[in-house]
């Protein structure tokens, strides 16, 4: 029924996440048949993000240049380092946080089992610019999982080794939940990390 | 077969497919073995989140072969979270059991002697926990010295005196120059902690588990090692932590 090209496109759509053989079928027809110039934009758009995109030289978050738009900009506050395990996370923090500083993208957490060290979350990268000497505090933005924790504790090993404050989001209940229905690792986490009442937070 | 509400621990997990689990699993009465977890990776799942290394289990499982399928998974007790060189540590541990002991396998009581490593790892210091772990395994896998005799059982060890260590053989008497002092081994044989062993105790037992892993060093040791050096500890003597090199 599919032609060679065809069938070769339906297989090629499969590589995203969540797309099935129905949903690859239904984007293949439109394309084909209602959408042929978005087709080869998105054509020529995957091909030269593929060629030319890498990681930024100085948080490793993807980027064509050498230093991301992030990096580059002026208007951020260069003594402040978050540390965020992908490039999801920072885009979640960017679009919800009012965080005006630096990131540093590790690509991973820690998990010596399954071959992910120091090296490969680019801590050699994240020491030297600790060694730059702008950087004031860095916060560990890292997920709360056993090797999330393990790799924010080994950061924080790095700054405080150089005399840099470190600090760790808060893990809690989630906003708008019921108490009762959090898991005990969540209520242990919350309870660690309580904050006290003053002047910040009564308003 | 089903079996229902074992102890265990995960040793390691792979993710398979999109949304599953692949578990290496110590248990308490079926030793070592794989686990499938169908379905562990969807964001809903019941037990995403307890499938996670050094939290004691209860299991549950059905159908025989290569990887049965996991059926349930209830964490034990509360979890202690491994913090800095300790979760190196216990991350050494779980790799040392990977290596040595295969599916299937299922070495008396290295469940138990696990388990106390554990729980001695969250509590410090780390050293004597991982020494005492190493000593167990070899016992545990056949391959165990009898450390306060030469040749395995001929003559007694003497404080004073110097010995080599031979994995097939056991302790042999050799010179200052070759050789390890007597109250070292004697201190390994009977669990003798103390700090000026120590150092000894790991080159010891270092020797003879880097025979048993065929010359092959842990990548968890090596991680923690480029983590020290990036903290500058790297040229410090390896004095609370260390592990047997490539
Ligand atoms: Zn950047």
């Amino acid at each position: 029924m599919w032609s060679p090209l065809l069938r070769e496109l339906l297989q090629a759509f499969r590589v995203l996440p969540g797309v099935g053989p129905r949903s690859a079928q239904r984007m293949v027809l439109h394309l084909m048949l209602h959408n042929r110039t978005g087709g080869e934009r998105l054509g020529h758009a995957l091909l030269a993000a593929l060629e030319q995109v890498g990681l930024c030289d100085q948080c490793r978050m993807l980027t064509e240049e050498r230093l991301c738009p992030l990096c580059a900009s002026t208007e951020r506050d260069q003594s402040l380092l978050c540390v965020v395990e992908n490039p999801a996370d920072l885009i979640a923090i960017e679009q919800s946080v009012g965080y005006r500083g630096l990131y540093f993208v590790l690509m991973g957490r820690l998990s010596p089992l399954n071959g992910v060290g120091p090296t490969e979350l680019g801590l050699e990268k994240l020491a030297a610019r600790l060694d730059g000497g702008d950087i004031r505090e860095v916060i560990l933005a890292t997920s709360p999982t056993m090797e999330g924790i393990a790799t924010s504790d080994a950061i924080s090993m790095l700054a405080s080794s150089r005399g840099i404050a470190a600090s760790r989001i808060a893990f809690g209940v989630p906003v708008g939940s019921e108490l009762e229905f959090s898991d005990s690792g969540t209520l242990r986490h919350a309870f660690a990390g309580r904050a006290a009442l003053g002047k910040d937070t009564a308003s | 077969m089903k079996v229902q509400l074992q102890q265990g621990y995960i040793l390691k997990t792979t993710p398979y497919g999109e949304t599953s689990l692949i578990l290496e699993v110590l248990s308490e009465h079926h030793g070592r073995l794989g686990l499938l977890a169908k379905g562990a990776r969807r964001p809903r799942a019941p037990v995403r989140g307890c499938l996670v290394p050094f939290q004691g289990l209860l299991l549950s499982w059905t159908g025989r072969g290569e990887l049965p399928v996991l059926t349930d998974a209830e964490p034990l007790g509360s979890h202690e979270a491994m913090h800095g060189e300790a979760f190196f540590a216990a991350c050494y541990v779980n790799e040392l059991v990977l290596r040595l002991v295969a599916r299937g396998g299922h070495p008396g009581l290295l469940f138990m002697f696990y388990r106390e490593c554990l729980e001695g790892l969250c509590a410090c210091p780390i050293e004597p926990s991982l020494r005492r772990f190493e000593k167990q395994l070899l016992d545990c896998l056949g391959f165990g010295i009898r450390w306060a005799w030469e040749r395995q059982g001929a003559v007694a060890v003497a404080a004073q005196r110097w010995y080599r260590v031979e994995p097939e053989q056991g302790v042999v008497a050799a010179t200052e120059q070759d050789g390890v002092p007597g109250w070292a081994l004697l201190d390994l044989a009977h669990d003798n902690w103390r700090p000026e062993s120590l150092s000894w105790i790991f080159h010891i037992l270092r020797g003879v588990l880097l025979y048993r892993l065929e010359g092959q060093g842990l990548r968890s040791g090596e991680m923690l090692r480029q983590l020290r050096r990036l903290t500058g500890q790297g040229r410090q003597p390896a004095t609370s932590l260390s592990y047997p090199e490539a």
